[in-house]
């Protein structure tokens, strides 16, 4: 059998369900090998192993009583550290927040202890979703699971490296312009930003209302697909909320991509910015791989990146503004320097930039909306480059905006990040497949078309090796 | 055009010159490459919607 660090939720639910595996033999194992290893990879805020234990001694039960058993029984999650979860504490790695404890479950919290599953603790972040890495917060920055020395992505840092790292299956993020994705990308995960409304954000500290998701990040297309589902639906307390059909996300994993329309966007990453070698032929080739299990292919044109991060960046600087006046006003020394230094220019910003920026954009959205007419999906890059040092700031400070995620943020199409090999130092590349609103499930039937015909996702990091680099 | 953008007072006395200097440059800089080409009639992309202005319980 697999080792059971490296077991996906779905492959463990099932030996779960058949008394095959234990969920204490399950939570015991992550839990030591969170104890061995997290002090390297600093993903963990708040870890709660005996909490933990007791919930899956309880699992254990309700499988040997024969108890009706929901679609995660038994699997250990963890939250991006924004994300409440009743009488824990919600810090979003701040010291503005450091002693906040939430009084009730987030709507995604809740959705997944309902499906059975254990939270086993929250998962660094950079400040407040924004900025970072920063080594001037009460906690030391998450790093990347294939190399300590290397920046996780961010701001789902803890999320991306903590599944990556084996010590959980699932874990769930938020992505405002791009912070479930970058993680993904940087760890070799699958992680993706849903349409816009698909998954509630009440009980999640917000960085910009109009611009945030949440969403999982997971080793495998039909974890990812089977997490969606179950966190996703209407919600009265979040405004943005949408009342629409909830399918069963993962129900064309098998169907192949024949006969798929799949526009490609080139210029993202050959004229608007120039990505790096490697990941560029990554891509191709992945593209190749597509073209070659039947799928059509096609280039084209958008608007450049350019335009869509200016607009993403003015709206949300404005709402991340309209959030932290009062702190901005009266604590701004309690604010990490990256924080700080990226929200200040919010500040300055005026009524008619913030208006013209969220008209600007609805006019984006359409004008991307029409390119669905004639193509089931698009596929372009994630990031720029393959994860930099995370010590190296001015290295950060160059490559972390290069990357082609915040025009799906802007429009509110379903992004998923997607592995696609290795560079030359064995850190993981990605692309982006992104799909028409609500028709996240033909992101899951590309990626695990794709997913079926490589071997990306089955590698992982040799954590004795990566953690002392 | 530079778009030029100012910290408030309030928030530029507690974080000193230097950083109020930075910030400002980054937000008229913001400020400038927004596109704004929109038709008078073009709406922002979250209008308001009576459906969705309902009390939170």
């Amino acid at each position: 059998m697999t080792e059971l660090h490296w077991l996906s939720a779905l492959e463990a639910v099932k030996l779960i369900k058949n008394k095959k595996l234990s969920p204490v033999e399950l939570t015991d194992a992550l839990i030591k090998r969170i104890d061995k290893y997290d002090k390297h990879f600093n993903t963990f805020i708040s870890f709660r192993p005996e909490q933990a234990l007791k919930e899956a001694r309880i699992a254990e039960e309700g499988v040997m009583k024969g108890d009706a058993l929901g679609p995660l029984h038994g699997i250990p999650f963890g939250l991006k550290d924004i994300i409440d979860a009743k009488g824990w504490n919600t810090t979003a790695h701040s010291a503005l927040l450091k002693d906040n404890v939430a009084g009730k479950d987030a709507f995604v919290t809740g959705k997944l202890k309902e499906a059975g599953a254990i939270l086993l603790g929250k998962l660094s972040t950079h400040e407040f979703a924004l900025g970072g890495p920063s080594f001037d917060l009460p906690w030391p920055p998450a790093r990347n699971a294939w190399n300590r020395k290397y920046f996780p992505g961010g701001s789902s840092s803890g999320s991306g490296a903590a599944v990556a790292a084996g010590f959980l299956p699932l874990a769930l993020g938020s992505d405002t312009g791009g912070s479930v994705r970058n993680p993904a990308s940087m760890n070799g995960l699958l992680g993706i930003k849903a349409t816009y409304g698909r998954v509630s954000r009440s009980g999640v500290i917000p960085l910009s209302f109009s611009l945030d998701h949440v969403g999982p990040l997971t080793r495998t297309t039909s974890d990812n697909a089977l997490a969606l589902s179950i966190i996703s639906g209407w919600d009265k307390n979040d405004p943005a909320s949408a009342d629409v059909n909830v399918p069963n996300f993962g129900e064309d994993l098998d169907r192949g991509v024949s006969g798929l329309k799949i526009g490609i966007i080139r210029h993202f990453y050959t004229k608007d910015l120039i990505a790096c070698d490697e990941m560029v032929n990554a891509l191709e080739a992945a593209i190749t791989k597509l073209e070659k299990s039947g799928a059509v292919v096609e280039e084209i044109a958008t608007r450049p990146l350019q335009d869509f991060a200016a607009c993403n960046r003015v709206i949300l600087l404005s709402e991340a503004c309209a959030i932290h006046k009062d702190w901005l006003k009266s604590r701004p020394e309690d604010y990490g320097e990256s924080l700080l230094s990226r929200l200040l220019p919010g500040t300055a910003l005026t009524a008619v930039d913030y208006v013209e920026a969220i008209r600007t954009r609805a006019r984006y959205t359409q004008e991307f909306n029409e390119i669905f007419h004639k193509f089931d999906a698009i596929i372009t890059i994630n990031n720029m480059e393959a994860a930099f040092p995370i010590e190296d700031s001015a290295l950060c400070e160059k490559i972390y905006p290069r990357q082609a995620r915040t025009p799906f943020n802007v429009t509110g199409n379903p992004a998923l990040a997607v592995p696609i090999g290795f560079n030359s130092e064995g850190l993981p590349l990605s692309m982006q497949v992104i799909t028409p609103q609500f028709d996240e499930i033909m992101a899951y039937r590309i990626a695990a078309s794709f997913e079926s015909n490589t071997e990306w996702t089955k590698h992982h990091p040799d954590l004795d090796e990566t953690s002392v680099y | 055009m530079m778009e030029k953008r100012d910290i408030p007072e309030s928030i530029a006395t507690l974080i000193g010159p230097k950083k109020t200097d930075e910030a400002a440059k980054k937000a008229s800089d913001m400020a400038s490459k927004l596109d704004r080409n929109n038709s008078w009639w073009q709406e922002p992309s979250h209008v308001f919607r009576a459906i969705t202005w309902a009390i939170k319980s």
